[in-house]
């Protein structure tokens, strides 16, 4: 008999927190094969289609690809800032999507003032610098309103996610106000630099430069935030942050300011994102919304609060949000919205927590 | 009972570096803690031992600042201490691990240990140093040769066996060189072998390094401990060194749950 006293207890090995959750076999087989009749039906079967299939249209096939990608790296700079705040604060910043806008609209009067002119700029008058500058004031003014924000609403209810979370949300009914009242309903946009607003020749395609130069931004963001957060001490107390917050703070860390910095790099991130988005597609009331929306799915598929998921649900989003419209039959081209909710439910059948997410 | 419990030690000249008085505890009408006192001296080996539900923990955790005592007083070094949250803990040279490992499972063994370090240097200016600091790089391999980890350097601290998550706790709590070394029960979940290198380590540190464990693991406790207070419903019972106390039937009537014959 087992001598009953002194406890005899075991931690296992693996903790919850440790554990990697494993894929479950049937949604990996949906899944799979879900990819596969795809890629068939891209390459070979889809008659009908806009695009046509991959085999005798590769022009078009490349071009949407082309498409997939640069609008995923749009999608990463938006979400990466919210998947860090969240990744290492637990907050759900729902005012991301404002602060996406107002670096927008910011960045879009900078450049009527830079260039002197407030409607119809010719690209060939926007120098670099008046694309460059406009991006960081905007993305600036962002990051500093998201402090404001975090330090003023957010810092003493730290751990009340849903405190926070509704607290932001108002915060994102306020500012949609102020900015219809500052800047008006109609749609605004953004100049790219005339250096950059030119057409290449893809497979007998033309394709905007300017798509390519968002993607090369992106891709410079990544790089950078990668940096920073593998190759500092900061980085590594926010990567620790993620892990355990408590335990960063037991060991002496001031942990507030690194939230705190967090907060602002986070939303200087969404502003980038806005000024891209302006350049891309323009900024009008509601874009702060969509793209709250947009920057939610990137980040359920790729898993809250990794920097990996992020990129990864990114291209996966961009792959859809482009081949849907031009791969789907020509009569259901509308439906294509549904695909991305596809994506995001097969994603979730195969991993609940995301591509890269691990349990909260 | 003031000033008159069990668990004073023999004054050895010095002021105590850890001073508890009358410390009572209440959870809601439970008193997980009844008016303890306990004097730690500097360079003390101390073990703190009790069946589950003594109050062994929560002792602990009032030492270390995680819980504010409902009534008492708790002194490091001199310094009142009793409302002051744990992060103030490590500026006093007072360092802890936790019952159940708590390392950043996403960081290597090396950024570990490194980031004990920044928390102890408490410059904010640590936050913007570059990671890869040669000073740091070498300490960190000291530390990790130190408990056994020197192989795992480069390891994410995720991919340790629990064992080993366990000496890379205690190395982040000697990276910092601490005088003060609180220690929740450092033996659970650890193999034979493992238990060795623990004691192993424990008994490698400074002389004057204070070293306070909480410990349900006889064996560990009696070998690295110099006094062992025993504790029974939030009270202290017996103290006295590891020799005396395994004689004392008190401690017997405690463990075995028998009643006292005498």
């Amino acid at each position: 008999m087992e001598p009953v006293g002194i406890d005899q207890h075991r931690p296992s090995t693996t903790t919850a927190r440790s554990r990697r959750v494993e894929p479950r076999r049937l949604p990996v087989l949906v899944a799979a094969a879900a990819a596969v009749a795809l890629a068939v039906w891209v390459t070979f079967l889809a008659d009908g289609t806009p695009a046509g299939p991959a085999t005798e249209n590769p022009g078009k096939f490349v071009v949407t690809a082309l498409d997939a990608v640069t609008f995923a790296g749009l999608l990463f700079v938006a979400a990466s800032g919210f998947t860090l705040i969240f990744g290492l604060m637990r907050t759900v910043n729902m005012a991301h999507g404002s602060l996406f806008l107002l670096a927008a609209y910011i960045a879009i009067r900078v450049q009527e003032a830079m260039v002197g002119r407030s409607r119809n700029i010719d690209p060939a008058d926007v120098a670099v610098l008046d694309w460059l500058v406009p991006l960081l004031v905007g993305a600036g003014v962002a990051a500093a309103l998201g402090l404001v924000i975090q330090q003023v609403f957010l810092q003493w209810n730290e751990g009340q996610e849903l405190r926070q979370a509704l607290m932001t949300l108002a915060i994102t009914v306020v500012l949609a106000d102020q900015m219809l009242r500052e800047f008006g309903g109609l749609a605004q946009r953004m100049v790219w630099p005339g250096a950059v607003t030119h057409f290449l020749s893809v497979m007998g395609e033309r394709y905007a430069v300017t798509r390519l130069f968002m993607l090369g931004v992106a891709v410079l963001v990544g790089v950078l935030l990668w940096l920073w957060l593998t190759r500092t001490s900061m980085g590594m107390v926010i990567r620790a942050g993620v892990d355990d917050r408590q335990m960063v703070r037991a060991l002496g860390i001031n942990i507030r300011l690194v939230f705190a910095i967090t907060f602002f790099v986070g939303s200087f991130l969404a502003g980038v994102g806005g000024v891209l988005g302006a350049s891309f597609a323009g900024a009008a009331p509601g874009t702060d919304g969509s793209w709250l929306l947009n920057a939610l799915v990137v980040v359920i598929i790729g898993g809250l609060g990794s920097l990996k998921g992020a990129a990864a649900g990114s291209l996966l989003y961009g792959a859809v949000v482009a081949f849907s419209p031009a791969y789907l039959p020509s009569q259901y081209s509308y439906y294509a919205i549904i695909m991305t909710f596809a994506l995001l439910a097969l994603v979730l059948a195969v991993r609940p927590y995301g591509l890269f997410g691990r349990p909260a | 009972m003031a000033h008159t419990s069990a668990a004073q030690s023999e004054p050895s000249g010095s002021a105590p570096v850890i001073e508890v008085r009358m410390v009572t505890v209440a959870f809601g009408g439970l008193l997980a803690l009844r008016g303890v006192d306990l004097d730690i001296m500097p360079g003390e080996r101390l073990a703190v031992i009790g069946p589950n539900g003594a109050g062994k923990s929560t002792l602990f955790n009032v030492i270390a600042g995680d819980i504010a005592p409902t009534a008492g007083k708790v002194a490091v070094k001199g310094q009142d201490c009793t409302y002051r949250p744990s992060r103030h803990r490590p500026r006093l040279g007072v360092a802890r691990t936790y019952q159940k490992a708590r390392t950043f499972d996403g960081l290597t063994v090396r950024d570990n240990i490194y980031l004990a370090l920044a928390g102890h240097a408490r410059r904010h200016r640590a936050l913007w140093r570059s990671s890869v600091d040669a000073r740091m790089r070498s300490t960190a391999a000291n530390v990790a040769e130190t408990v056994w980890l020197a192989g795992q350097l480069d390891h994410p601290a995720g991919q340790l066996a629990h064992g080993q998550k366990r000496q890379l706790e205690l190395g982040m709590a000697i990276a910092t060189g601490p005088d003060v070394m609180l220690l929740d029960e450092p033996a659970s979940g650890l193999s034979r072998g493992e238990r060795e290198r623990l004691i192993e380590v424990l008994e490698s540190l400074a002389p004057e390094v204070t070293l306070l464990l909480i410990e349900h693991d006889m064996d560990v406790a009696f070998r690295i401990a110099q006094r062992v207070v025993v504790m029974a419903d939030g009270e202290t019972v017996t103290a006295g060194s590891p020799a005396q106390v395994q004689k004392d039937t008190n401690v017997h009537r405690i463990y075995l749950g028998t009643e006292a014959t005498a």
